[in-house]
């Protein structure tokens, strides 16, 4: 861990506010994007990244310097979002979607320039959300920290305390789910790549 | 079909380059020679690519800006569950020290008033055709007064609920009620801006007596806003700056 976020963490521990909030303000957008990845909405992700710092805040007495406090974080995160799925219900699911949607508009990047290419694209990105939603809680915490966090399979495995052959495992299996789920769009956005 | 299971195991390793020299090489020799091995790894390697297409959903900064203050409510709730042995944060101690430094710019704000409303009123008239000229310069120091207590406060620092804006509003509602006494003196032409001036800070007054003790942080950012707005602090310097200038006639004491 750097020097600066050691300094930030042994004041944060005395109960310096202001430095917890450095430390929030520097992992706010990593530990939301991660919030995202595994829920797939923002108001979720949101719930889910704040009640993570919320997590790191108690347990910063406990927390020892030696560890990462990103990585920390991280491990905080992916627990309380195998705790929360436990909790979830299939009617929740639905409202969420409804909030997803109306909170969309403050995400930039989601603005119609070419309508065809946009329908097209939002296409692809549900077909890929919902493949997503196939995988178990396990496989997509796996695929997201492997695919879209860059995480080693040994930093994984460390993450989430399993055998670095079980990441392995959760890993191939989560690409096989994801390429049933893909087929009939793979073959559609083939012949785009060839057009 | 036994001699791929191996390779079958290093799939994921190969997908994402976690193989040694020695494991690439192999595993890239039997993908030449077993065709099935070879077509099951592209697949994988097209499901990814697929993958890859997925946008990060990137908030906007206004986003950021607030988030942090979204999460402190939250926090402050954790705080004030533990038992007095366990909170250790700062969160409540600096609660109240924001609170205790308002309490104390409030009554900073009433000693200056006292002092202002106590001073002997100048001896000089500035302006002959005024009938009252330092009643008009103890109007415009006492707005000028409140109206710097105000911007000066960081409403985001105090809970609403409990501050004490009383006395403001007290003062207010009064410097609002001379508004219209003194801008009827004002029949000069040429004290067009002044009057505009006494009309402006007339209606910010009224809004500042009118703040509601439920909605008190709303109310004194809409007032600071009106005050930014209409440069209202300039435009009373900018007067007193103006009738310091201007040539005094004789002196009569008051009495």
């Amino acid at each position: 861990m750097n020097d600066h976020n050691l300094a930030l963490v042994a004041q944060a521990q005395k109960g310096e506010i202001l430095a917890f909030r450095q430390l929030v303000e520097g992992h706010q957008q990593k530990i939301y994007a991660l919030a995202f990845d595994l829920t797939g909405n923002h108001h979720d992700a949101e719930d889910l990244s704040q009640e993570a710092f919320i997590k790191a805040f108690n347990g910063l007495p406990h927390f020892e310097g030696t560890a990462n406090f990103g990585s920390w974080l991280y491990r905080i995160t992916i627990n309380q979002h195998i705790d929360r799925q436990r909790k979830k219900s299939d009617t929740l699911l639905e409202l969420q979607e409804d909030i997803d949607e109306q909170s969309a508009s403050n995400i930039v990047g989601i603005k119609p320039n070419n309508p065809q290419h946009d329908t097209e694209m939002n296409q692809i990105q549900q077909h890929i959300d919902q493949a997503l939603d196939k995988l178990s809680d396990r496989q997509r915490v796996v695929f997201t920290l492997k695919h879209y966090h860059h995480h080693t399979l040994n930093e994984i495995a460390q993450t989430l305390e399993i055998a670095t052959g079980t990441v392995k495992s959760l890993l191939f299996r989560a690409i096989q789910t994801l390429q049933t789920e893909l087929a009939f769009h793979r073959s559609d956005s083939d012949e785009e790549c060839a057009q | 079909m036994n001699a791929c299971q191996p390779i079958r195991d290093t799939f994921v390793s190969a997908l994402y380059n976690e193989l040694s020299t020695e494991e690439r090489d192999q595993f890239q020799a039997h993908l030449a020679a077993c065709d099935a091995c070879k077509k099951e790894y592209a697949k994988m390697q097209a499901t990814l690519a697929t993958m890859d297409q997925r946008t990060q959903p990137q908030q906007d900064a206004a986003y950021w800006d607030t988030y942090w203050g979204k999460l402190t409510p939250k926090l402050e709730a954790q705080t004030f569950q533990k038992s007095p042995q366990e909170n250790t944060s700062k969160l409540s101690n600096r609660k109240w020290i924001y609170q205790l430094t308002a309490v104390a710019a409030i009554l900073l704000i009433g000693v200056l008033l006292g002092y202002q409303l106590g001073q002997k009123p100048s001896t000089q008239a500035p302006i002959a055709q005024n009938k009252a000229p330092s009643e008009i310069q103890r109007y415009l120091s006492r707005s000028e007064v409140v109206l710097l207590g105000l911007v000066n406060l960081d409403a985001s620092h105090f809970d609403p609920a409990e501050m004490d804006l009383q006395h403001l509003q007290n003062v207010s509602r009064q410097l609002a009620s001379d508004s219209d006494h003194i801008r009827r003196q004002l029949t000069d032409d040429k004290h067009q801006e002044l009057q505009r001036l006494i009309s402006d800070l007339e209606i910010i007054m009224l809004q500042i007596s009118n703040l509601e003790t439920q909605q008190n942080a709303l109310g004194i950012d809409l007032v600071k806003s009106s005050v930014d707005h209409k440069s209202i602090l300039l435009r009373i310097n900018l007067e007193e700056m103006q009738r310091n200038l201007t040539p005094k006639a004789p002196t009569t004491p008051r009495i």
